[in-house]
């Protein structure tokens, strides 16, 4: 009967209960919201915003938009920098102890557990943040400050915090011994990389002119409050985290996201940085190039984060291996989250040669006098990631959990190294031959050499042009020498797996281990 | 209730369950013995969708776990040898909170986790927070928890552990009924005297590989040389050694205690046989005051096993 039930609330398509009777938000009412604690937390918000509003009131000529400031900040401070805390906390405490594992054996389904770690985790902070806002109303209403505006900043509020709880969840998922401040540093880590803090913190410190006059944006030919353009990138952004806590909520060793949804994201960011190319007027003819190469820039750096989710480990691709050969398939196919990342990463490389054409065409479009990125350096970035990609499975394949250090010594070699070196040889002889020297050497790492090789330093033509090609060539190499690893590896895995899923009722030959010996048993048959 | 058929888990290059098949059927007690690392955790967190493994298939009920996670876990209950609680909740909010889990309607909920909690004797601490408890509570707490959604096939690793002797004789009484219930119930423990106390079928593992699976009688049979039987007869002690040295079917006759009783070991495995050679001393005219065939236990079974998988 108990399990009739649970078919029967498995195929509804939304589940009130979810919310209403999540058991880890019910956990966290009864653990967070004790009244006792409750009633002095709140006294506290009541008092501290009160007695901005009074101070301002009084000393202040009457200038709410600082106390309504004041108050934004407490609740950027509340909602991103306690809440996340707290979640991090949470999972590092649920996972440690093993009761994420009761959660998960039981029916309650991967979306409501995600759920209630998201919401339940920070349910004081929600609720103190309520109480704060009717504060805030009164002081933007003493101060005619746009109630619209202010709904909006809070909207921008809301979403930045569910996007910071949610990489706080990734990452303390991700983390492999649970450990609450790893997962914290990585998770401020990601959030200020992808640019969500500035905006928001500006708008809460200027709160009369972001609610007011919202600097515009355009972005595709929308021309917006930027508040709302920075909180629509975020949802977008919101949901892929909310991928890839929910897959780890269902096991920790799976992938973040799988391959299809990885191309997504990717075909994403492509997108959303070509429509904030195409819509921006450089007054400043100079900033076109780098803000042409700090888009590549991005769409690299997340193009790697998003390979490392696509790249299976050794033990991932011999249990995926394993799985295919007891199917009577060969390999996994090539979209499977077990599978070796060589196909994701030539769409990525399309995707991203794609994109950078595409950028160097609407700006050689609106600025005809700049010339467009050479194809040069147009291939040694899709090259770039080609090596990141390759080397990262290789290393996975080969080293198992050693592989990261194995990455970084990499990295460390072939892209810090030489450009440390051309620094210094820039630095210490500050002659013309020595600063050619130092830019060619400095190429030979591949993003400075596309910097050099696009000409966005303004050398000499022909530095420009060896630039490229010292960026290229061992960038080449490298790709060729991996992906040559990689197939001799996989063989040898095969090589060592196959014979033990060998079929015996199916294979007369069976008990001979290796091919010789059979061919010479089918001679001697012919014979 | 429970088939697991061709169960295979890997670790890095390690291969903690090789082609594993079980079966427990309804209202039977399995016990899963084995020496530490044979792969006896790795099956159950399996079979219950905590471990991905690399391949096999698991019904549950007739429901196929991996293709069907949700329905499969609404009927089986895990205990994992180490039990965790949220120490910050007292120990009836505690089992509230996996009621909440279990999806039991709130009308119930209350009256559920007052029965599971009378049911490992835990009535009395319910408002007392579990961080509180002692091991063996947690322990009992925890299979308050396991129990609290009527699950129809139960999992315990090491449900023994830390467990004072009366609680055992609880546990022991516990997994009786609920096997009387028509559970498939399927125990790992290191305590293998008890265990055969409700046990009505063993399954031994060995590096990760099924050794020996059946009921204890069927392994015992299979394993055993011959059958142990205790005599004891009423001042006739050494006419009786001499009579049984004299016997075909007597392999060897050892003596149990000061008492004159007699461990003899059969090299058959025949009931006949047995039947036979009460037959003869009854008409040899031995007082008989005693004759029973000796069960072995499963510490016996699982070294003998392990033995011969050794050699």
């Amino acid at each position: 009967m108990q399990s009739e039930s649970n078919l029967k609330m498995k195929h509804k398509y939304f589940d009130p209960a979810i919310f209403f009777d999540n058991p880890i938000i019910i956990k966290q009412s009864k653990v967070r919201l004790k009244r006792s604690s409750l009633i002095s937390w709140l006294m506290m918000i009541i008092v501290i915003c009160s007695a901005l509003l009074w101070m301002e009131f009084e000393f202040g000529n009457q200038r709410y938009d600082r106390s309504a400031g004041y108050i934004m900040g407490g609740m950027i401070f509340l909602m991103l920098i306690v809440g996340s805390q707290q979640i991090g906390m949470m999972i590092s405490t649920t996972r440690a102890s093993g009761m994420i594992d009761f959660h998960r054996l039981s029916p309650q389904s991967p979306q409501s557990l995600y759920l209630g770690f998201l919401l339940g985790g920070t349910i004081r902070e929600y609720l103190l943040v309520a109480f704060a806002i009717p504060f805030l109303v009164l002081a933007c209403i003493l101060y005619e400050i746009s109630l619209f505006g202010l709904a909006i900043l809070l909207m921008a509020l809301l979403v930045m915090t569910l996007l910071m709880h949610a990489i706080s969840i990734v990452a303390a998922m991700l983390v492999k011994a649970p450990n609450a401040n790893a997962a914290k540093g990585a998770a401020w880590g990601v959030f200020a990389a992808m640019g969500f803090l500035g905006p928001l913190l500006s708008g809460s410190m200027a709160i009369n002119r972001a609610a007011n006059e919202p600097p515009p944006v355009s972005f595709f030919g929308f021309r917006g409050n930027i508040f709302l353009v920075f909180t629509c990138i975020g949802i977008v952004v919101l949901v892929f985290f909310i991928i890839a806590g929910i897959r780890r909520m269902i096991d920790d060793n799976r992938p973040s996201l799988t391959k299809r949804q990885a191309i997504i994201a990717f075909l994403l960011a492509i997108i959303a940085g070509i429509a904030l190319m195409i819509n921006q007027n450089f007054y400043d003819k100079d900033l076109i190039l780098p803000a042409e190469f700090g888009i590549t820039c991005v769409w690299g750096l997340l193009s790697f984060l998003l390979i490392a989710t696509a790249s299976p480990e050794r033990v991932s691709y011999i249990g995926g291996l394993r799985r295919s050969l007891r199917l009577g398939l060969r390999r996994p196919g090539h979209w499977e989250e077990r599978a070796l990342n060589r196909g994701v990463l030539i769409v990525f490389a399309i995707l991203l040669m794609l994109g950078t054409s595409l950028l160097s065409f609407i700006r050689a479009e609106k600025y005809n006098s700049i010339p467009s990125m050479p194809s040069a350096s147009l291939a040694t970035a899709v090259l770039i990631l080609l090596q990141f990609g390759l080397c990262l499975q290789y290393f996975r394949l080969r080293l198992g959990k050693h592989a990261v250090g194995a990455l970084i010594a990499f990295i460390f070699a072939v892209w810090v190294l030489p450009f440390m070196l051309g620094i210094s040889v820039i630095i210490g002889s500050p002659s013309n031959d020595a600063e050619n020297t130092g830019m060619l050497i400095m190429s030979l790492s591949p993003v400075p050499g596309i910097a050099i090789g696009s000409n966005i330093f303004n050398e000499s033509a022909d530095i420009a042009k060896l630039s490229q090609l010292a960026a290229l060539f061992p960038t080449l190499a490298s790709v060729f020498i991996f992906n040559m690893l990689i197939t001799n590896l996989q063989r040898r895995i095969d090589k060592r797996i196959l014979p033990e899923h060998r079929q015996p009722e199916n294979d007369p030959f069976a008990y001979l281990d290796d091919i010789s010996a059979r061919e010479l048993v089918a001679r001697k048959s012919k014979r | 209730m429970l088939d697991v058929s061709d169960l295979r888990v890997d670790y890095d290059d390690f291969c903690a369950v090789r082609d594993l098949s079980i079966n427990i059927s309804a209202g039977h007690v399995c016990g899963l013995i084995g020496p530490n690392g044979a792969g006896k955790t790795s099956t159950m967190r399996a079979i219950v969708g905590l471990l991905e493994p690399t391949y096999g298939t698991i019904r549950i009920g007739g429901i196929d776990a991996r293709e069907n996670p949700d329905s499969a876990q609404s009927i089986i209950g895990f205990m994992p040898d180490f039990a965790p609680v949220y120490e910050d909740l007292k120990c009836r909010e505690y089992l509230e909170i996996f009621a909440a889990a279990y999806k039991i309607p709130k009308s119930i909920r209350r009256q559920r986790v007052a029965e599971e909690l009378a049911r490992v004797s835990l009535t009395e601490k319910s408002e007392v927070l579990a961080g509180t408890l002692s091991r063996g509570m947690r322990q009992r707490l925890t299979l308050a928890k396991t129990l609290l959604p009527d699950p129809s096939v139960l999992l315990l690793d090491e449900p023994a552990s830390g467990l004072d002797p009366n609680a055992r004789i609880e546990l022991k009484i516990i997994i009786r009924a609920l096997a009387a219930q028509g559970k498939a119930i399927l125990v790992s423990s290191h305590i293998l005297s008890e265990m055969s106390e409700f046990c009505t079928s063993v399954a031994i593992m060995e590096k990760g590989r099924m050794v020996v699976q059946g009921t204890i009688d069927e392994v015992q049979t299979r394993f055993s040389e011959g059958i142990a039987i205790e005599i004891r007869v009423l001042n006739q002690q050494a006419e009786l050694h001499e009579w049984l040295g004299l016997r075909n079917e007597v392999k060897s006759i050892d003596s149990l205690n000061s008492n004159g009783d007699f461990l003899v070991h059969l090299n058959t495995t025949d009931q006949e046989a047995v039947a036979e050679l009460l037959a003869r001393l009854c008409e040899s005219g031995f007082r008989i005051t005693s004759f029973s065939p000796r069960r072995e236990g499963l510490e016996e079974l699982f070294l003998k096993v392990g033995a011969r998988e050794v050699s």
